[in-house]
């Protein structure tokens, strides 16, 4: 069952001389399975919309809907959609507070009233799936680990809720090249082993190669909700929303600007290797 | 300007023994210069620019500032003076409730004359793009804007060399632009000399001169077209390749004969284009 948004509004201090509108006419369904990035600038509503989908945040209009089950509705659980709905905020390890990275993972499970060797279990899992030792890391403390370590034990605590959704808002922000590959490539397998992902990113190139729909934000409202292969053909507009597309995908329009008959939707390197080569061979026969 | 000479630094580490954090590195940054470092986390880039105004000291070789070395106690405030830096979390850097009084704070401890701080403070708000900003309160500004005031907190020293450690990795995409702007500005118009420290390529690409850093050892040093153009060996580092760079590499070895030192989208589109 999907994630739902029916005409969603959200206004800060409503009715008073301050308000202001965060989120206006939001329609958007988020499938089980799907892997969706959200773009956007700061300030566009991107981090006002994540919040709404686990609850945090209750729209001023419209309907949010989880699995069936509206959240602004009188008797709602909202434990029960938290837990379905995990949500990693930017900069997680900023939350971190436990005296070892074991106790710290095990806060959820623990509030959920598990057993003992129920919540060891959740542990041991959600550390395998950011790829960190059980045994070396479960007893240090997790102000010690290095940041990329930090911000994988912090995804683990949500992942030890075992959420069906996973909104992660920009997960990779100030980590070197190197850990921001890891958390993308482990972000990348939990979805390949069937959980929905939404990523908030700041990173065309990231978008690009991990998401199969992308959804773009612009002043309080979604401008372009499609394949993201589509979203960067719309090349002009984006520039003028102040995004950017691709560093591939420009040098593919440019490229057709001088005639050239190349594809505009074209992701990777690899994807441009082939074009150019194709183009360069056709060339080639006719001469 | 800079000189560093087999420079060492150990760090304590948690289980009670000792770790190599800079392991003999020798670099010379001359005045005026922009000089960008790259490495991983945990490769010695922030140790070595800390080593630049006394911030640490050598365990072993020697760092001089204009001569002076950074172990002459006495000297330490001229030295602080010279070399400016501005580090990751804006949050962390401003303290003062209006913008010109937290750019005026250094010159203020400086002792300087009040008429000459307040041209100080003004000169340096105008340099970084953020005067009409002076009676905001900072909190109250965008991560850039607060970026660009901590550069002016350093600027009103009158500082020759601005060094940056990591200065837009908490920055979204428009705070990255406005800082890095102001950086190249400052350094191409006022002559500054700069040190950036960054895990972004495409701010590296602006630079001189880029050095790599890995496991304590500078191991790359070149300008920034020599640098990206070796791309198997920033691969093996797990560094990011330029995009272009990365799409010449394959083509090259698809038989097609371009450049060594393509970096940019335009570069690329004329040498296809030839």
């Amino acid at each position: 069952m999907p994630i739902i948004l029916e005409n969603v509004a959200h206004l800060y201090q409503p009715g008073s001389s301050y308000e202001v509108k965060a989120l206006q006419e939001i329609n958007l369904v988020i499938k089980e399975g799907e892997f969706v990035g959200l773009i956007g600038h700061t300030g566009s509503g991107k981090s006002t919309l994540v919040q709404h989908l686990n609850g945090l945040l209750k729209p001023t209009k419209g309907k949010v809907i989880v699995d069936d089950c509206q959240i602004s509705a009188k008797k709602v659980n909202l434990k029960e959609i938290r837990k379905k709905v995990g949500l990693v905020f930017q900069y997680p390890e900023h939350q971190l507070f436990e005296e070892t990275v074991f106790e710290d993972i095990a806060f959820g499970p623990k509030n959920l009233g598990l057993p003992p060797e129920q919540i060891e279990k959740r542990v041991k899992k959600a550390l395998e799936m950011v790829h960190l030792d059980y045994e070396k890391y479960q007893a240090a403390s997790p102000f010690l680990l290095s940041g990329g370590e930090k911000r994988r034990v912090a995804i683990a605590g949500v992942l030890a809720m075992e959420p069906k959704y996973l909104i992660l808002d920009e997960p990779t922000a100030g980590l070197d090249p190197r850990g921001r590959d890891e958390i993308l490539e482990q972000i990348k397998e939990l979805h390949q082993q069937g959980m929905t992902v939404v990523l908030v990113s700041h990173s065309m190139d990231d978008v690009a190669r991990l998401t199969q729909r992308l959804v773009v934000m612009h002043r309080n409202t979604i401008v372009f909700d499609e394949e993201t292969r589509k979203v960067f053909s719309h090349y002009e507009s984006l520039q003028e929303m102040g995004l950017d597309i691709p560093t591939v995908t420009k040098l593919m329009f440019r490229l057709k600007g001088k005639g050239w008959l190349v594809r505009q939707d074209v992701l990777t390197v690899e994807e441009a290797k082939k074009e150019i080569l194709q183009v360069l061979k056709e060339a080639r026969n006719h001469a | 300007m800079i000189d560093v000479k087999n420079l060492k630094h150990q760090f304590r580490n948690p289980q009670g023994g000792y770790q190599e954090a800079l392991k003999g590195v020798d670099l010379q940054i001359g005045q005026g210069e922009f000089v960008a470092i790259i490495g991983h986390n945990g490769s010695g880039k922030s140790t070595l620019a800390k080593h630049f105004n006394a911030l640490l000291l050598p365990h072993h070789g020697s760092v001089t500032v204009n001569g002076i070395d950074t172990r002459e106690s006495e000297c330490l405030w001229q030295i602080r003076q010279k070399v400016g830096m501005v580090f990751q979390n804006p949050d962390n850097q401003l303290i003062a409730t209006t913008v010109e009084e937290d750019v005026a704070f250094g010159p203020e401890n400086l002792g300087i004359e009040p008429v000459k701080i307040r041209q100080l403070v003004d000169e340096a708000l105008e340099s970084v793009g953020m005067s009409t900003y002076k009676k905001r309160a900072p909190h109250l500004l965008s991560g850039g804007q607060k970026q660009r005031v901590a550069i002016a907190g350093v600027v009103a020293m009158r500082p020759q060399v601005l060094v940056l450690d990591e200065p837009t990795a908490m920055l979204d995409p428009l705070g990255r632009q406005e800082v890095m702007d102001t950086v190249v500005k400052l350094n191409r118009e006022e002559g500054l000399t700069v040190v950036l420290i960054t895990h972004f390529m495409e701010e590296a690409v602006l630079a001189d001169r880029v050095v790599v850093m890995a496991e304590g050892l500078k191991v790359m040093e070149d300008s920034p077209r020599g640098i990206f153009s070796r791309v198997q060996q920033l691969k093996d580092l797990r560094l990011d390749v330029p995009p272009m760079m990365e799409l010449r590499d394959t083509l090259a070895r698809e038989g097609l004969d371009l450049p060594r030192d393509i970096l940019t989208v335009e570069e690329m589109v004329v040498a296809l284009c030839r």
